[in-house]
């Protein structure tokens, strides 16, 4: 699959996920990966420009809470690592 | 609403050879699909506030005002993010709605998320069904200020739209309406879903190029849409039913291409992007008030401390040993009651006969009836409130977090947290439990939770706990013990599947994503009436199964009476009367139940069992609560005297403690249920697995328990 430059060559400070403490608010940059589980993001509305934060972690460290608006899901940082981030800075 | 310029197109009406119009209930996984489609059928249905409740395809009979008096057959369904296939029971879902059999589709969406739940919406749309859009869950997006625009929403859709409550039975009416409205005026609105102008182009040129090798009708959008996304399923359809499939695939990644290269993402994700687009757009035009952002304040609040890092484990722990105290002790009285009346009926059909009698129908009806199905019956009290407490758990949501803090745990035995939901249902009944794995989207994770999840306790283990632990256990210790049997099944169960994994059932991770529903107030109305369905059934299961099963073990028992002896004389009254039991004892051994028994003595004996368990063993294969009944049985044809004595009892001065934690064990592991070995063969299509589960469970049981007693003896 041949892809546009744009989306391999991620902004600078483009984080995955799982690297997020507790709390931070971010904006999804893109979903990376393949197969099933990425198009499950994205059916779950995991899409680019959408807000969410990290609200914790279960005990052991893993999976992670969030929150995107008015709905909260669980995934694992395997899968978290899938999601590219932009911290966003309160005003 | 910009690209779409023609109007909904009407479809020509439908031939059909059924009677009833169908239509099906779509929607994401707990918008409340099951509760409407209750409401609309009066069905009973099971409802939990955690996703995956329903996984299979239900269908009804919806009347009411507003619907044709013959009524419309009405389908729910499972829950579904999108029309891409993941798990089995999400299949079933897509497979309905793209099998083109719907005469129309309601979609019913969460308002208080009403962006995602119009993505799916935006996919029904483009499948050319025939919609009808349905925003439940109104109370809530209503309490939490928000407030929509359905004029608008109707103009811009042009479907109908309506606002309903499942919860609050409100808006049921206009449903109907709606319903009936789509019925009489069905549309195709394919060209409603706005999209970007290359998109729809790519759209109509694939569309067109489908056209010339002679696929046409409502679903070809939708088939064009697959195409671009390379598909893997509609090419191996296409590949069969057109000659130059080849030519299509060649279009379909040219037009590929192109939007990859115009929009700089992927497809899928442009596609994803494209139908979140249309969904918000659609949001953002109807909104005339946004909701509160505190709107779910308590809810967040219960869980900073429910699902704790720290806390969340021990609060888990405690909430399920709490389960089984109230089972315990708030089960005594009720328990002395249904006792109380079965004595009563046992004296008032003795008293028919002359003292003494030895009438063989005296005999069924106390012996074998009342001391069977009594024996069973006496539990229903714990039934009921063990269901109690798992159906809080379920309506409330704590369910999902239970999922969600043991995911870790359940990762290091190679399962995940969603095997969790089935395990927790496995506590009341294997069947469902085991079809509730369809919700794993991971063939082995599925086949490990599905193997593994007879050794959950389930209900109907509950009675034979609740005979043997106060039997062998002090008062303090039975709540513990109770709770000690649960999680030693949970335990179990867990160190199974890590052998599974490691051997039969190898395979890389499977990802673990879940929604976390809001906690939400469970309805009295709801809770009271799963421990009434669970009641019901048991009591129905008592009449039927175990009252049938009873009066065969019974005379497995009575038959064939001993030969003749010549009666002794002369002998003081004590003596007599130990001579009698003693004789009784006989009798059973002498019976077909008790050579029976008493044969299976060598396999037994070294875990401690005597021939009279032997014997409740052969019928809890059937049903597990026959165990108790055949005890019951058993040791009411065992004594001659009049004043019974209580069964526990009996069995205390019968056996060891030892001998009660053997049996324990071996009832926890050994044989699932008929039904379970049956479902086993449905769910994984094959015997293999079926009695594979059966034989591996009953042989680790027996070595299990022969492990405990022959230890435990050398110690104790
Ligand atoms: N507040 C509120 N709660 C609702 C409403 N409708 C359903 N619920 C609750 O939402 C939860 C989910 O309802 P279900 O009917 O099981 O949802 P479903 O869509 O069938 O769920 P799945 O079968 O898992 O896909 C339950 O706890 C219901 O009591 C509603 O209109 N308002
Ligand atoms: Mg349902």
């Amino acid at each position: 699959m041949s892809m546009p430059e744009q989306a391999l060559a991620p902004p600078q400070e483009s984080l995955q996920l799982n690297a997020l403490p507790d709390g931070t608010r971010c904006r999804i940059h893109t979903i990376t990966g393949s197969g099933p589980i990425r198009q499950r993001l994205l059916d779950m509305g995991l899409l680019p420009d959408v807000e969410l934060q990290v609200e914790r972690r279960a005990p052991g460290g893993d999976p992670i809470w969030i929150r995107l608006g008015s709905w909260q899901m669980a995934l694992r940082k395997a899968e978290a690592t899938s999601i590219l981030v932009l911290p966003v800075r309160d005003a | 609403m910009s690209a779409s310029t023609q109007s909904a197109q009407p479809l020509p009406v439908k031939v059909t050879s059924r009677n009833l119009p169908t239509v099906a209930l779509a929607g994401n996984p707990n918008c409340g699909k099951t509760t409407l489609f209750n409401s609309l059928t009066g069905a009973y249905h099971t409802v939990g506030n955690y996703p995956g409740v329903t996984v299979e395809r239900r269908s009804g009979t919806a009347r009411g005002q507003g619907l044709p008096a013959s009524g419309v057959s009405l389908i729910d369904l499972p829950g579904t993010y999108s029309l891409s296939a993941w798990s089995p029971e999400e299949r079933i879902a897509q497979q309905e709605l793209l099998g083109g059999q719907l005469d129309a589709v309601v979609v019913v969406v969460d308002s208080t998320n009403l962006a995602r739940g119009l993505q799916l919406l935006a996919q029904v749309l483009l499948t050319g069904s025939n919609p009808v859009l349905c925003l439940n869950m109104s109370d809530e997006a209503g309490k939490a200020g928000q407030r929509l625009d359905l004029e608008q929403m109707r103009r811009l859709l042009e479907i109908p739209v309506v606002e309903t409550s499942g919860k609050l039975d409100q808006g049921i009416g206009e449903l109907r309406e709606a319903i009936q409205h789509a019925l009489e005026h069905p549309k195709d609105c394919r060209r409603r879903v706005t999209l970007g102008l290359e998109l729809r182009d790519a759209l109509d040129r694939l569309e067109q190029h489908l056209d010339k090798v002679g696929i046409r009708g409502p679903q070809v959008t939708w088939m064009a849409l697959k195409l671009l996304k390379e598909d893997p399923d509609t090419r191996g359809l296409l590949n069969v039913i057109v000659e130059e499939s080849d030519s299509l695939f060649e279009e379909a990644a040219r037009e590929k291409e192109l939007l990859q290269k115009g929009s700089g993402q992927d497809i899928h994700l442009y596609i994803g992007s494209q139908l979140s687009g249309f969904a918000s757009g659609l949001v953002r035009e109807v909104t005339l008030h946004l909701s509160r952002e505190d709107a779910r304040r308590l809810s967040d609040t219960i869980d900073s401390v429910l699902a704790n890092k720290v806390l969340g484990l021990p609060i888990f722990l405690a909430i399920m040993y709490g389960i089984f105290w109230i089972t315990f002790s708030m089960g005594e009285a009720p328990m002395g009651w249904i006792e109380g009346l079965f004595g009563f009926m046992a004296e008032a059909v003795s008293g028919l006969w002359p003292a003494g009698s030895d009438s063989l129908l005296r005999s069924l009806l106390v012996d074998g009836i009342l001391a069977g199905v009594g024996g069973v019956m006496v539990f229903l009290p714990n039934i009921v409130l063990l269901f109690a407490g798992l159906a809080i758990l379920e309506d409330t949501g704590y369910m999902a977090r239970a999922a969600f803090i043991m995911d870790r745990v359940m990762h290091r035995f190679g399962l995940h947290g969603q095997s969790f939901l089935p395990l927790m249902t496995g506590f009341g009944c294997s069947i469902p439990g085991i079809m509730a794995t369809r919700t794993l989207e991971n063939e082995r994770d599925r086949l490990v939770t599905m193997l593994v999840l007879p050794l959950m306790s389930c209900g109907a283990r509950l009675p034979i706990w609740m005979l043997l632990i106060p039997a062998f256990f002090a008062p303090p210790w039975r709540a513990p013990a109770l709770w000690g049997i649960y999680m030693t099944g949970i335990l179990l169960a867990l160190v199974f599947s890590l052998l599974l994994r490691r051997t039969v059932l190898r395979g890389e991770e499977a990802p673990f994503v879940m929604e976390l529903p809001p906690y939400r107030m469970p309805t009295l109305r709801a809770i009271l009436y799963k421990m009434y369905d669970r009641s019901r059934s048991y009591v129905i299961k008592a009449g039927t199964i175990i009252l049938g099963v009873s009066i065969v073990l019974w005379a497995m028992t009575s038959f064939p009476g001993p030969p003749e002896q010549p009666a002794e004389t002369g002998a003081p009254a004590g003596i007599v009367e130990v001579q009698e039991n003693l004789d009784a004892a006989d009798a059973l051994r002498y019976s077909l139940a008790g050579r029976l028994g008493v044969a299976m003595e060598p396999l037994f004996s070294p875990l401690g069992f005597d021939w009279r368990i032997n014997t409740a063993l052969i019928g809890a294969f059937a049903a597990k609560e026959v165990f108790v009944a055949q005890m019951g049985i058993v040791f009411a044809l065992g004594e001659t005297d009049e004043n019974s004595v209580e069964l526990s009892e009996a069995l205390r001065s019968s056996y060891s403690p030892l001998v009660g934690i053997s049996l324990m064990l071996f009832l926890l592991i050994a044989t699932p249920c008929m039904a379970t070995v049956a479902i086993m063969k449905k769910e994984t299509g094959s015997w293999k697995y079926a009695w594979g589960q059966f034989i591996g469970l009953s042989v680790f049981a027996w070595l299990l328990s022969l492990a405990v007693f022959q230890l435990g003896s050398l110690f104790l």
